[in-house]
């Protein structure tokens, strides 16, 4: 089970899906996310709407960005990092 | 809990106080024990969450809108896209301190399930959800001879996502029938302010606009 690769984790983890990425799609991530939540880790999960398919996590997607700003900026002040 | 109309996200809009913070929110914050773990179920753009992580509350929520979800992550809130009548039963059991649902319990499909999850994942509940015995929903219903419609829940009958509204009173029978324990109950008035006085059920089934219920298992 997906679930026990995760027992205890104490990552803070961010999965991100995109609605045109047809290598990983949503429901895959989801999947991910599911077990995650299975084992209480500490997980964002957001789909980002583009037409720009697998590659959309190389190109400017202002809401990916703005979402993997917000992920870093807090999982750095959690472990005591200066703001960002 | 958002509401899609188009792909606009409109949200009812329930009292605030005088700092611009929901009402229920303060109520269901200050039920909260500092430090404790809490899951937000509907947490819309991740208000409540902030709120709670701002008194160092471990806090997880998941939100049915897509933009909602995007919204709270993009505030470094751990929130997943999720439903809450499908979803819950991924939750192992005693995940949480709390399990909160804030102006949600109305809109789900299965109100019953959803409360006996809460109480599984979680080792409390805390629920707010609008009073249709309000005297002005009573009144509308009376002397209207329509569907009642109010500042807070302005939608019509056929575009409202609350498809199961209850009043204080038939609140209170659900948790016993599903064997919850009420450790705190607080209903809030038109203006938004808490009704504080010791007074019987239906007074605050009459008065109580809102209403925020701290629950547990029976068992505990």
């Amino acid at each position: 089970m997906l679930a026990n690769a995760f027992k205890d984790v104490k990552t803070r983890f961010c999965v991100v899906s995109f609605t045109s990425d047809w290598l990983f799609p949503t429901v895959e991530s989801r999947a991910i996310v599911h077990a995650l939540n299975a084992t209480s880790a500490r997980v964002s999960f957001a789909e980002i709407v583009t037409d720009k398919g697998h590659d959309a996590f190389l190109l400017d997607e202002p809401e990916f960005l703005t979402i993997v700003r917000a992920f870093l900026g807090s999982a750095g002040k959690a472990r005591g990092l200066a703001g960002h | 809990m958002l509401y899609r109309q188009g792909n606009a996200v409109t949200s009812p809009d329930p009292a605030r106080a005088a700092n611009g913070v929901r009402v229920d929110h303060l109520l269901v914050a200050d039920m909260v024990s500092p430090g404790s773990r809490v899951l937000d179920v509907g947490c819309g753009d991740g208000e409540l969450l902030q709120l709670l992580e701002r008194r160092g509350v471990d806090g997880r929520g998941i939100e049915i809108s897509r933009e909602g979800v995007n919204a709270s992550v993009a505030k470094g809130l751990a929130v997943v896209q999720g439903d809450a009548d499908t979803d819950l039963g991924d939750y192992p059991n005693d995940a949480f301190d709390y399990v909160v649902l804030t102006q949600t319990l109305q809109a789900t499909r299965r109100p019953r399930e959803v409360l006996e999850h809460m109480l599984r994942i979680g080792r409390h509940a805390i629920v707010s959800f609008p009073n249709f015995g309000h005297w002005s929903i009573r009144l509308g219903l009376l002397f209207g001879g329509k569907m009642p419609r109010t500042k807070n829940l302005p939608d019509t009958w056929y575009t409202t996502q609350n498809i199961h509204f209850c009043t204080i009173k038939d609140f209170r029978d659900l948790c016993g029938d599903v064997g919850a324990k009420m450790e705190r109950a607080v209903a809030v008035n038109f203006w938004g302010k808490p009704l504080r006085l010791p007074a019987p059920w239906w007074f605050w089934n009459f008065f109580g606009e809102q209403a925020v219920f701290l629950l547990s298992r029976k068992d505990q």
